[in-house]
């Protein structure tokens, strides 16, 4: 062991395979190094929370005509990003700057706690009905884009055979096994369309103080609703992927399913080439509305603040609507424009035809972990 | 280069009675030194951050996530209904992946490393693709291959009936099963080769039947066997992949899917979390019982440089064939079905595979893999990032698992070593969600981000986290082979005067070489697919290529996030190739043949 000879040849490729790996090493580390400090750079930087395709696109576009300071965007999906969010509250030197996510709740929540700065949405916001119906009254979030969720997807050719609902109620009578939906656990958008069918169930409207009773009587009727389209073979999957994927393929083991009205129409409509030229979306007697929204962390300081509300500005404008739509057209970019003057991708029907129903964020959030962990106890297992 | 031949000649003061007790007197300060600096990283890396979030079970005001400083509430209500559902489901899934997988990895490492079935290369080599796979990508690929539409239908097979199946426990014990293979495979695999022939040829020559030599040389390995389950069993525990993939459409609730879904509510319920993170870490203790009730007072150093090289049993042609073609079955199955299923999928752009007017094959997915629709980031600097990162945490990993392990494989200390090794299994037992969630906790204290320093979402902390993620695991896998190492090599070249450096680079280094590369390949790769604790520390701007992919996944651009999967996988065996080549260049002959098998 100790007597190892080496032969001059030998003894030099060595040392150059030696100094290569040296070298890479310690190349690669320089650079993750750089990469590491790069965010300590004199201009002052606000980080956005983005859950939506667009936001990457929205803050270029916004960087690059609003000198002095940056808009750096973290991507991730709404429940990491809400996750986080909190984990930096409760660890008391928050670093998000502006949060960009679908569905009101989570705001509501965050406003509840005093963690959003109130009254950020611009004067000169030209908002149009649909927007202006779901503005809360301190102004703490701004709604930047509507979509809605529970409209009808489905797959002409699996689905031929089936006479399609025309209603909510009667999704219950369909035949066992053909409607599927996500879970609210994992998905976003589907926790509002629980509580949107809950609200619409009890009569209560977005604009209503319900009492107590109210709510449990809503919630009750729910959960006899979902309890019958699971016992009518209702098929649970994680998230709007899953639930496309499985009406999407070949041949389908899913007909139909109530999600995001967005993620059918960006399927249905790719281009060059459909995703899913047999793919379909039926509104019913009525859909849930989920907006789009912007908030901004209290905790920033004042200058950062109003720099934060300058971008709650620039997309609230003509200009930042239509980069919300080119940022992600085959996606998120499929909502309806919030700002009047401008129009709706072209495959997109009216706002009208959905049926859209308001929920109080108020109201529902505060519900949304008892509704989901009953959802998991009770229809997912 | 030979030694000299007394310690005089070094210079060195002539061993005395004397000598030898200054010496150690001088010795204790540097080893409690040593001692504190080791815990003192453990404590930064794991203790505190995770330590915190596990106290949030019962002081949420703690953290300010709740009202009470002190509550049990939150235990008694996990210890129910769904909750207490998913933690028995996960230790019987846990223990049952964990039995399989030790049980055919023994096997295999058997066949490849002691007879002389074909291919010997091309298994381990697909061991290694094995390690590489993460388990939520063994999952889709699997989708890929099962789903109606999918490759199943295109070879005319009627899957429907497999695919329910998948989607409940019969998948998730198969996917854990199969990610814990290549764990148990190597761990085994170095034992067997540093196992010399010389065991078997003592109890053959005793005439010992064949079964009677197994049941005699199998114990000699028992470190790296119990090792093997100890570290699958953990792994197994804390899966974050088959929680994401499979978890709620299994509807067979695992704990890791508790816990995920307990994170990700509305609000973020961290307390119910942490006591899952506790039963999880909790539940690795018996496995460690087990071994030290085993290993208690007996050796099983037999590593050294006097190890003769093993003999390959000889299986007849008609043998040799049969076996040959099991091994490649069970290897297609868990590695090659899966990945086949996802390259088709990548070498399409349908939304499945088989479409009502055939199959489309193009190009066009890995052609947008670099040039990425609007709302996606293109592969390549998020692949930079991830090889920065894999490189920087393998090193750090490798040196710090290597410490851990020669502690670990201590026989002279006692409660020390337990308490070491306990905490080290539960370390890997810790999914990398609640690693994260730990480090924005402690982190991001104002009082550490103001006075002390701010780290979070920065590169070094994410190292950190992932560094922390990976060393428990290598350090209990390299825990074999040191344990294997006689010390008497050591002690021979001390009293040969040689210096501590010299000792350990001649002695230690030679045969413990090989698996310290495998040691750094595996964080290397491991690193590159880390998804959970990535998603959560990246730093704004600097994707990890794991967090890139994901956002492909569940999108209509899932076939861009397939080849870039594929790519990525390719990328991960070109650094492998690039090492073990290196390393072939670099090392002495000896090195290398220690414990290779030769043909009787």
């Amino acid at each position: 062991m100790f007597t190892t000879h080496h032969t001059p040849t030998t003894r030099s490729r060595r040392t150059v395979a030696s100094v290569l790996a040296a070298v890479a090493v310690t190349s690669l580390s320089l650079v993750s190094l750089g990469a590491a400090t790069h965010s300590s750079a004199a201009e002052p930087t606000i980080l956005l929370y983005n859950a939506q395709g667009y936001g990457d696109k929205v803050a270029a576009a916004f960087n690059a005509t609003n000198p002095g300071f940056k808009v750096v965007v973290y991507d991730d999906s709404t429940g990491p990003l809400f996750t986080k969010i909190q984990a930096e509250m409760a660890a008391g030197s928050p670093k998000w700057g502006i949060f960009w996510a679908d569905g009101a709740t989570e705001f509501a929540a965050l406003d509840k706690k005093g963690y959003l700065v109130k009254n950020i949405i611009p004067t000169a916001a030209k908002y149009n009905a649909a927007g202006k119906s779901n503005v809360p009254t301190d102004g703490s979030f701004a709604p930047t884009g509507l979509t809605v969720t529970g409209a009808l997807c489905y797959d002409t050719v699996a689905a031929k055979n089936i006479t399609l609902p025309a209603k909510m109620s009667q999704l219950t009578t369909l035949p066992s096994g053909v409607l599927g939906m996500n879970d609210p656990s994992q998905s976003g958008p589907t926790f509002p369309l629980i509580a949107g069918v809950m609200a619409h169930l009890g009569g209560i409207t977005a604009s209503m103080h319900p009492t107590n009773a109210q709510i449990l009587a809503a919630v009750n009727d729910g959960e006899n609703f979902y309890l019958k389209l699971k016992k009518n073979g209702l098929q649970v999957h994680p998230t709007n992927g899953p639930t496309l994927g499985a009406m999407e393929s070949n041949p389908a083991t899913l007909d139909m399913a109530t999600i995001q009205s967005s993620a059918c129409y960006g399927d249905i409509n790719a281009k060059p080439t459909p995703y899913w030229p047999t793919g379909a979306v039926k509104y019913l007697d009525y859909s849930v509305a989920l907006p789009s929204n912007l908030g901004i962390d209290a905790k920033l300081s004042p200058a950062l603040q109003k720099d934060a509300e300058k971008f709650v500005a620039y997309v609230l404008t003509t200009t930042g609507q239509h980069a919300m739509q080119h940022g992600d057209p085959y996606g998120d970019g499929l909502f309806w424009p919030v700002i009047s003057g401008v129009q709706q991708e072209s495959y997109l029907p009216s706002y009208s035809v959905t049926h859209a129903y308001a929920i109080n964020p108020y109201v529902w959030g505060p519900l949304e972990n008892t509704i989901n962990t009953w959802f998991t106890n009770n229809i997912i297992n | 280069m030979s030694l000299p031949q007394s310690p005089r000649r070094l210079g060195q003061r002539p061993i005395t009675r004397t000598f030898v007790t200054r010496s150690l007197r001088t010795l204790r300060p540097r080893v409690r030194l040593g001692s504190i600096t080791v815990w003192v990283v453990l404590l930064l890396l794991i203790v505190i951050p995770v330590g915190g979030f596990l106290l949030v079970a019962v002081s949420p005001r703690l953290f300010n996530v709740g009202p009470q400083w002190f509550t049990l509430s939150t235990i008694r209500t996990t210890f129910t209904g769904y909750t207490r559902k998913g933690i028995l489901d996960s230790l019987f899934v846990a223990t049952l992946a964990s039995l399989i997988a030790v049980t055919v990895a023994t096997t295999l490492a058997w066949l490849v490393q002691r007879t002389n079935i074909w291919g010997r290369r091309v298994w381990s080599g697909a061991m290694w693709l094995l390690l590489l796979v993460p388990t939520w990508m063994t999952t889709l690929g699997w989708i890929d291959v099962i789903q109606p539409g999918e490759l199943g239908t295109a070879v005319g097979i009627h899957t429907l009936f497999l695919y329910h199946h998948f989607f409940g426990p019969d998948g998730i014990v198969f996917v854990l099963s199969t990610a814990a293979l290549p764990f148990s495979y190597f761990v085994i695999s170095v034992a067997m080769r540093g196992l010399g022939s010389e065991f078997e040829d003592a109890a053959r020559v005793h005439g010992a039947s064949r079964w009677r030599t197994i049941r005699t040389v199998l114990p000699i390995i028992a470190p790296a066997l119990l090792s093997a389950f100890a570290i699958s069993f953990a792994e197994s525990m804390s899966d974050f992949g088959v929680a994401f993939t499979l978890g709620s459409a299994a509807h067979f609730p695992i704990a890791t899917y508790v816990l995920f879904n307990a994170i990700y509510s509305f609000p973020a319920n961290f307390q119910v979390a942490a006591v899952i993170a506790a039963v999880l870490i909790l539940s690795t203790i018996p496995p460690v019982y087990l071994q030290s009730r085993v290993m208690r007072g007996r050796s099983f150093a037999v590593l050294s440089g006097r190890s003769k090289g093993v003999r390959r049993h000889q299986f007849s042609t008609k043998m040799r064939v049969l076996v040959t073609i099991g091994v490649a079955l069970v290897m297609f199955l868990v590695l090659g079905l899966p990945l086949l299923g996802a390259v088709a999928s990548s070498f399409t752009n349908t939304a499945s595979l088989v479409t009502p007017t055939g199959i489309h094959w193009t190009l066009a997915a890995y052609r947008q893999v670099f040039s990425t629709p609007p709302s996606f980031t293109p592969l390549g600097p998020p692949l930079l990032t991830s090889n920065e990162l894999g490189l920087i945490t393998a090193t750090i990993t490798a040196v710090l698992a290597l410490v851990l392990a020669k502690r670990l494989a201590s026989r002279t200390s006692g409660l020390a070593q337990r308490i070491m090794d306990s905490f080290l299994l539960g370390s890997v037992a810790v999914p990398g969600i609640v690693l994260g969630i730990g480090y924005i906790f402690f982190y991001d204290q104002r009082f550490i981000t103001e006075h002390v320093i701010d780290l979070y979402e920065t590169m070094p902390l994410l190292i950190m986290g992932l560094v922390a993620s990976a060393t428990p695991g290598q350090a209990r896998l390299l825990t074999g082979p040191v344990a294997q190492l006689q010390s008497t090599m050591s002690e021979a070249a001390r009293v040969h005067g040689a210096s501590r450096f010299r000792t350990w680079r001649t002695t230690t280094m030679p045969l413990l070489s090989r698996a310290v590369v495998w040691a750094w390949l595996l964080t290397f790769t491991k690193t590159i697919s880390e998804l959970a604790i990535a998603q959560i520390l990246y730093q704004p701007g600097h994707e990890p290529v794991s967090v890139d992919i994901e956002t492909y996944l569940g999108t209509i651009f899932a076939t861009i996030g397939s080849a870039a999967t594929v790519l990525t996988l390719v990328e991960m065996l070109g650094v492998i190739v690039l090492v073990l080549g290196l390393y072939r260049l670099v090392t002495p002959g000896g090195w290398r043949r220690l414990g290779e098998a030769r043909n009787a």
